[in-house]
């Protein structure tokens, strides 16, 4: 028997750190309060996250702030056509001294790692991420490497100029936990993104916490408590986007080609169970899950010729589903 | 010897009736024994009523090598009428050729008509001359319907009932099993659809909400469902209640709503803050109760259901007393 009492007052305590870190980062990034969330997200629940944004809103700022704020290893990784899957992940250097291959490692070999542009990138190097991403491990030559934890990955697309891209299948895309799509800060927030910027010395994190805190704290998001109730309304969600005439959904029946994956229901409950804890909570509330339910389903929905003709999209979709099941 | 000459006197009388006879049968069916051409014209029958229809056989039969032309028949033959004709059927056997028509003729005049003779022209062999030859005429009596004076008028008979046949009844059945297998669907697709929220399908528009919310919380207190260990389904029903009332009464869809979200929407509608206040609390209560397994005092299972009470009875809508028309609080 679980008491949740006592759970909610360790999580309470023991998630103080969360309030630190997230005080600390937005010292530099202005604004952009649900991506700093949601990478947080995917950063306690061992998820990765493609970010979708318009050149400029401090995506690689964001991540590079939170390595320097856990005291984690970052590697930026700029994705381009000519772009080969051991640039990514390492090769064997042949040592003529000692006549002998050595492995030289890739950037991949980082705790924290920006894919930026990872649709600019032929297929073979989006698989090589890809195959790392799922198995946090790299074989290069013939020996096998385990990527150090915490692993996240956090692959960003440009929503314009999409000549002579790559766009990831939706097998792949299925891999990324979240998809967060970041818009333009507000008139203040830029005001003082502009004067930030503009000082003798823009300002700086001090590292706070160190990658095993972040190991710690996963642990802690697997004891947040998810009430039946709250599984029954993520399984609602999901199964809706399968069979939308089931839960009083007809209209979507013609503009959802193919539904969310099971992966969908793991990474809900999971987003959700980390929510909570940022929420520092020790257990998950309807409002958890609404919150990063946008997050895991918009890029798990395939929609059909009649829903790009209407234009509608899988926000529209997702936000119909949202209005529709009713909350326990 | 007497009864000899007697026997030979009574034969000579036989043998001149039967010449007689043959004489006169011969002469009476129009055989010309000198020629071989016979023509033969009859009905079925000569006393038939007004309108009826009679066959009319037309038939000659001549040796083949003679040259003879059929009568050509008009559609009307004085007050008789040729209602349909065959065509000329002609047969050969041996040295003879037969020829036949039959014709459906009638009359809608009363009365004895004649049907005349029928020429065929035939030419002789030998000096190449036409020569007539005729069948007999034939007598027909056209009757009217015998009206009885004496009698009632009577009114025209109704249509013949008619009986029914399977095929009448057809697309009857094909409709009906029709409309069987689509009520059947529609059965089976209501049963398989989400039943509809408890609280909302038994919703008369005509009461107002707060009567069935008020109604629906003294129901529950009846239950004494916390006072069971039921604490999770006191609650579950305690807020069901509430975001029903709350859909109906202000038409915001609180039943998809989380309850920071209800509550959101009832701070727009410019509510009193301690009923937004108490709401809050009670809201909160319940999401422990539901989503964490908290177990509330008695103190706070009274204090959440009067504040159900409490924020159904102050959202009522009110009657302005000198107007007639209503307000909401």
């Amino acid at each position: 028997m679980i008491d949740i009492k006592e759970l909610n007052d360790r999580i309470q305590s023991e998630s103080v750190f969360i309030d630190v870190l997230v005080k600390e980062i937005a010292r530099v990034i202005i604004g952009q309060k649900a991506m700093i969330d949601r990478i947080l997200v995917g950063l306690l629940s061992n998820g990765h996250i493609l970010i979708e944004g318009v050149p400029g809103l401090a995506k690689t700022l964001a991540i590079k702030t939170l390595a320097s704020a856990i005291n984690a290893k970052f590697s930026r990784i700029q994705f381009t056509p000519d772009l080969l899957p051991a640039d990514l992940t390492g090769t064997m250097i042949y040592n003529q001294r000692h006549e002998q291959f050595t492995v030289r490692k890739g950037p991949i070999f980082a705790n924290l790692i920006l894919a930026d542009e990872i649709n600019r990138a032929p297929a073979k190097v989006q698989s090589a991420l890809l195959e790392a991403m799922q198995e946090r491990q790299v074989t290069i030559g013939e020996e096998t490497f385990k990527l150090e934890e915490p692993f996240l990955v956090l692959a960003t697309q440009n929503p314009i100029e999409q000549e002579g891209t790559y766009p990831l299948p939706e097998a792949q895309v299925d891999r990324f936990m979240l998809k967060i799509v970041i818009t333009y800060p507000s008139k203040e927030e830029e005001r003082i993104i502009m004067r930030n910027n503009l000082a003798t010395e823009f300002p700086s994190v001090n590292p706070i916490l160190n990658p095993q805190d972040i190991l710690k704290a996963r642990e802690l998001v697997k004891d947040v408590y998810m009430d039946e109730k709250i599984e029954n309304y993520i399984l609602d969600i999901v199964f809706s986007t399968r069979k939308p005439s089931e839960f009083k959904l007809e209209k979507l029946q013609q503009l959802i080609s193919f539904g969310a994956s099971p992966r969908a229901s793991i990474y809900l409950a999971l987003a959700s169970k980390a929510f909570a804890l940022i929420k520092r909570r020790g257990f998950v509330i309807p409002e958890d899950v609404r919150a990063v339910c946008h997050d895991v389903l918009r890029h798990r929905i395939g929609l059909t010729y009649e829903a790009e003709a209407e234009n509608i999209n899988s926000e529209d979709i997702i936000n119909e589903i949202l209005n529709t099941i009713e909350v326990p | 010897m007497k009864k000899i000459q007697n026997y030979n006197k009574h034969r000579k009388t036989k043998y001149r009736f039967i010449i007689s006879t043959l004489i006169l049968v011969l002469f009476s069916s129009n055989i010309l024994l000198s020629l071989d051409i016979q023509t033969n014209a009859k009905i079925d029958t000569n006393d038939v009523l007004i309108g009826d229809q009679i066959k009319l056989s037309l038939e000659v039969i001549f040796p083949k090598n003679l040259r003879l032309n059929f009568p050509t028949i008009p559609d009307t033959i004085g007050k008789i009428e040729i209602l349909a004709r065959t065509p000329i059927d002609t047969i050969d056997s041996n040295a003879q050729r037969i020829m036949r028509q039959n014709l459906i003729i009638t009359s809608f005049d009363s009365g004895y008509f004649e049907i005349p003779p029928f020429y065929f022209i035939y030419e002789k062999e030998d000096t190449k001359e036409l020569y007539p030859i005729a069948t007999s005429p034939l007598m027909v009596k056209f009757s009217t319907i015998p009206i009885d004076t004496a009698d009632t008028i009577r009114d025209i008979k109704p249509p013949l009932d008619v009986p029914y046949t399977f095929e009448e009844f057809l697309p009857y059945i094909i409709g009906l099993l029709l409309l069987a297998l689509t009520i059947y669907l529609v059965i089976q697709f209501l049963k398989r659809r989400k039943p509809k929220h408890k609280l909302l399908q038994d919703y008369d528009p005509k009461i107002p909400p707060h009567i069935i919310a008020l109604d629906e919380l003294r129901k529950l207190n009846d239950e004494k469902l916390w006072q069971k260990g039921e604490i999770k389904l006191y609650y579950t029903k305690l807020t069901d209640i509430i975001r029903t009332y709350i859909e109906r009464r202000f038409n915001i869809m609180a039943l998809e709503m989380t309850s920071d979200e209800i509550l959101y929407e009832l701070e727009k509608l410019n509510l009193d803050n301690g009923l937004i206040e108490t709401s809050r609390k009670m809201y909160q209560i319940a999401d422990l109760v539901k989503f964490a397994k908290f177990l509330p005092l008695p103190d706070e299972h009274s204090f959440c259901f009067n504040s159900a009470v409490e924020f159904v009875k102050s959202t009522i809508p009110v009657e302005i007393s000198n107007g007639n028309k209503k307000e909401d609080k």
